[in-house]
C-alpha cells in the first residue's frame, strides 16, 4: 500500500490549486497525513524528507517530484537526481 | 458532415508559457516564432473547434482509475491547474460534437472512457496560449494515458487517429476541426535522467514525421521510448495526429532543445497553405 497511499496525499497536493492541503501540511503535517493509510516508515519518510524512499517505494516518478516541490520545501533538479542516484523503483 | 480542416502537434512543456525568461533568447525566440507560423496555419484553416488530443500530469486521474484514453463531453472545463501556470480560465467545451464523437467511437468498438469533468494542465493550456488564445473556440479534450504504466500503444494511438479521421466525416453538422496533438518531444521527470534531452531522438522523430512516417513510428515500443525519458511517452499522442493524417508529409516543423525548460520542443503542422 505505500506507493499507492504515498502518491496519493501527492496527487492531492498537486491539484489542489488552492493549496488549501499544502499549507494545512506546512502548519500541521500530522493532521494531513491522518486522512491517509501510512504506516511509520512511511510517515518518517516524510518527516525527514527521505526522498530516496519514496522514489524506492514505487510512486511514479513525477508525483515523487510534485511532492518534493509542495510538501518538502523544493528541491533543485541535481539535488534530486543526487537523492535518487542509483535507487531502483519497486515494481510490484 | 464534419470536417477534420488542420492538424497539428505541439510540445507542452511547462516553461514555454511559465518559464520564458529562463530560456535561451535565440533559442525560444525561434520556437515561438515557429508556434505562431502554426497558430497562424490553425487560424486560417478557420475550424469551429479543437479536437486537442493531450494527456493528464496527475491532476484528473490517480492509480484507483485510469482510463487508457478518455474522451471529454463536458460543455466546459477550467484551466490551468497549476498555480504556476497562470489564471485558472474557463474553457468551453462542445459537448454535443463530443457527445456524438464518442457514440461514434463506441460504436465502432473503439472502447474509450469518457468523462463529464476534467480539469486542464499545461498539457492541454500550453498548446491553447498559442493555438486559442482567447479561448474563442470550444475544446474537446481526448486524455490519452502516457504517465501511468502500463499505457495503449504508439500502434492503437495510431489506429485512433486513422478512425477519428473517418469516423468524424460521418458525424452530423459540419464544424471544422482543428485536430491539435499536445506533448513530448523527448523530456525526463522524477528519474535519474531527469532534465536531459535526447535530442538524437527527436531529430529522427521528426524527420519521420515530415516524411509521413506514421506507420513506422507506430511501432516505437514502450521500452524503447523510456530510454528516451519517461515524458517521452507523450509522443503517443503525436502518434494520433498522424494517423489522423493519414500519414501525409507534414507541412512544416520547428524544433529546439531547450535545457531551461528541460524539454526538447517540437511543433509540426499539416494543412499550411
Amino acid at each position: 500500500m505505500s506507493r499507492f497511499e504515498l502518491g496519493r496525499l501527492f496527487f492531492d497536493a498537486g491539484r489542489d490549486r488552492q493549496m488549501k492541503l499544502v499549507s494545512q501540511y506546512r502548519e500541521d503535517p500530522d493532521s494531513v497525513l491522518a486522512g491517509y493509510e501510512l504506516n511509520d516508515a512511511e510517515r518518517d519518510y516524510l518527516r525527514n524528507k527521505d526522498v530516496r524512499a519514496i522514489y524506492e517505494a514505487g510512486v511514479p516518478p513525477l508525483l515523487v517530484r510534485m511532492g518534493v516541490m509542495y510538501l518538502m520545501g523544493g528541491m533543485d533538479t541535481p539535488s534530486y537526481k543526487n537523492a535518487i542516484s542509483g535507487a531502483v523503483q519497486a515494481r510490484d | 458532415m464534419a470536417k477534420i480542416v488542420v492538424v497539428a502537434a505541439a510540445s507542452h512543456a511547462p516553461g514555454i508559457v511559465a518559464f520564458k525568461d529562463q530560456a535561451d533568447p535565440e533559442q525560444a525566440g525561434r520556437f515561438y516564432e515557429g508556434m505562431d507560423r502554426i497558430a497562424a496555419a490553425v487560424r486560417d484553416a478557420r475550424p469551429d473547434l479543437i479536437l486537442a488530443v493531450t494527456n493528464d500530469h496527475y491532476v484528473n486521474y490517480y492509480l484507483d482509475n485510469v482510463p487508457a484514453i478518455c474522451v471529454g463531453i463536458a460543455s466546459s472545463y477550467r484551466g490551468p491547474v497549476e498555480a504556476f501556470m497562470g489564471e485558472e480560465r474557463e474553457v468551453p467545451g462542445d459537448r454535443p460534437f463530443a457527445k456524438s464523437l464518442l457514440d461514434s467511437l463506441l460504436g465502432n468498438d473503439f472502447d474509450v472512457a469518457y468523462s463529464e469533468k476534467l480539469c486542464f494542465d499545461h498539457g492541454t493550456m500550453v498548446p491553447l496560449h498559442f493555438f486559442n488564445p482567447d479561448l474563442a473556440l470550444p475544446v474537446v479534450p481526448i486524455l490519452v494515458n502516457n504517465i501511468y504504466e502500463p499505457m495503449p500503444s504508439p500502434r492503437r494511438l495510431h489506429q485512433l487517429g486513422l478512425a477519428i479521421s473517418e469516423l468524424v466525416d460521418e458525424l452530423p453538422g459540419d464544424q471544422r476541426v482543428a485536430l491539435v496533438a499536445t506533448g513530448g518531444l523527448s523530456h525526463s521527470v522524477g528519474t535519474p535522467s531527469a532534465g536531459e534531452i535526447r535530442a538524437d531522438f527527436d531529430e529522427d522523430f521528426l524527420a519521420a514525421v515530415m516524411r509521413g512516417e506514421g506507420s513506422r513510428l507506430a511501432e516505437l515500443s514502450h521500452r524503447e521510448l523510456e530510454s528516451y525519458g519517461n515524458g517521452t511517452h507523450e509522443i503517443r499522442n503525436w502518434l494520433c495526429a498522424m494517423g489522423a493524417t493519414g500519414d501525409v508529409p507534414a507541412d512544416f516543423v520547428v524544433y529546439e532543445p531547450v535545457q531551461a525548460w528541460a524539454t526538447g520542443c517540437g511543433a509540426v503542422v499539416w494543412g499550411m497553405n
